[in-house]
């Protein structure tokens, strides 16, 4: 295949195809051996091959192979699992709660049952706040205008919600 | 807008899923949802294999349309019958712009960008947008170009380095 037009082989349609050969990184591992008597420290867990650096954690010698470089800090593979794991390594992190989804869901149930809409309504906005902070605080570009939307439909459910209550209880 | 470090490129929605695709200085992100639990991965332009626009019929947007049309023509029947011919008038409107969009779902269909790399794909859709469409795949061919491009400059830069004895003699 080149890049270029193309037509499918399975439905027969034309399509438009570009494509990359990425470049290879190969590691190359100095050993301790070709370094010299005293010419580097051995790899804390590859005896044989020669550090490249110490762990910013925790002072571990690191050959390139074991060598980790996240959000700023160089680490060793231990270190690195230990605060990705604990949700220090910002980038790291694949699995997040979709509070916009959450809030906009929490929304539209308080809009079709009122009767819930004093629990309902705090909640929704509770979310919608989630939502707007964490799209916020990652810089994203779209989905702001929906969140504040869901934001003031849930504050209007709490209201609305709290003054049908206030009216049913006074009559 | 200025200053986001994650531009949002498109989406591709099903009935479960939804798929949201941010460009980042140095990688793809896909944002797929499920329900509330939303899962992060990355496409990095130095490892995207293949970029290609392909057109496809979306069926969701075909049945959405379809199902709205035939919902509103048998409101509209049932209005006629009973006389009303302000409100068969207004559903007969509805039911002509339902049938006109799946029509034009079927003859333009969904402009489909896909991304390829060595562990993931990114893909993004767009319903009749397709200069935008085109905008993006030309955009990622682009990042891709230019990242792998760096890298290999950087990588023979590294080999040169390593060739030279460090003695310099």
């Amino acid at each position: 295949m080149v890049s270029g037009g193309q037509t499918c082989a399975r439905c027969d349609t034309r399509f438009e195809a570009t494509i990359f050969v990425p470049p290879v990184r190969h590691s190359r591992v100095r050993q301790v051996a070709e370094a010299g008597p005293g010419g580097a420290s051995p790899c804390a867990v590859h005896p044989a091959n020669a550090s490249v650096g110490a762990c910013g954690r925790c002072g571990l010698f690191m050959c390139s192979l074991c060598r980790i470089e996240s959000d700023g800090h160089v680490l060793c593979p231990a270190c690195f699992e230990r605060l990705s794991a604990d949700g220090t390594l910002a980038s790291t992190r694949v699995s997040f709660r979709d509070y916009g989804w959450i809030g906009s869901v929490l929304v539209a149930l308080g809009l079709f049952m009122w009767i819930f809409a004093p629990v309902i309504g705090p909640c929704a906005a509770g979310a919608a706040v989630a939502g707007l902070r964490q799209k916020y605080r990652a810089r994203e570009s779209d989905g702001r205008v929906r969140l504040w939307v869901v934001l003031v439909l849930a504050v209007i459910e709490t209201v609305g919600g709290i003054a049908l209550f206030a009216a049913i209880f006074s009559s | 807008m200025a200053g986001d470090r994650r531009v949002f490129v498109g989406k591709v929605t099903s009935l479960t899923r939804r798929i949201r695709v941010y460009e980042t200085p140095d990688s793809l992100e896909i944002d797929d949802s499920e329900g509330s639990q939303l899962r992060r991965s990355r496409l990095f332009y130095d490892e995207i294999e293949l970029v290609t626009h392909h057109r496809r019929i979306g069926p969701i947007y075909v049945i959405t349309g379809a199902v709205f049309a035939a919902l509103l023509g048998f409101v509209t029947l049932i209005t006629a019958t009973s006389r009303a011919w302000g409100a068969t008038a207004a559903f007969a409107l509805g039911t002509l712009a339902a049938a006109a969009f799946t029509i034009a779902a079927i003859v333009s269909p969904l402009d489909v960008v896909t991304a390829f790399g060595k562990r993931t794909h990114a893909q993004v859709e767009f319903l009749f947008r397709r200069r935008r469409a085109r905008e993006i795949y030309d955009r990622m061919c682009r990042l891709a170009r230019e990242r792998q491009e760096a890298l290999a400059r950087e990588l023979a830069a590294e080999d040169r380095a390593r060739a030279v004895p460090s003695d310099g003699s």
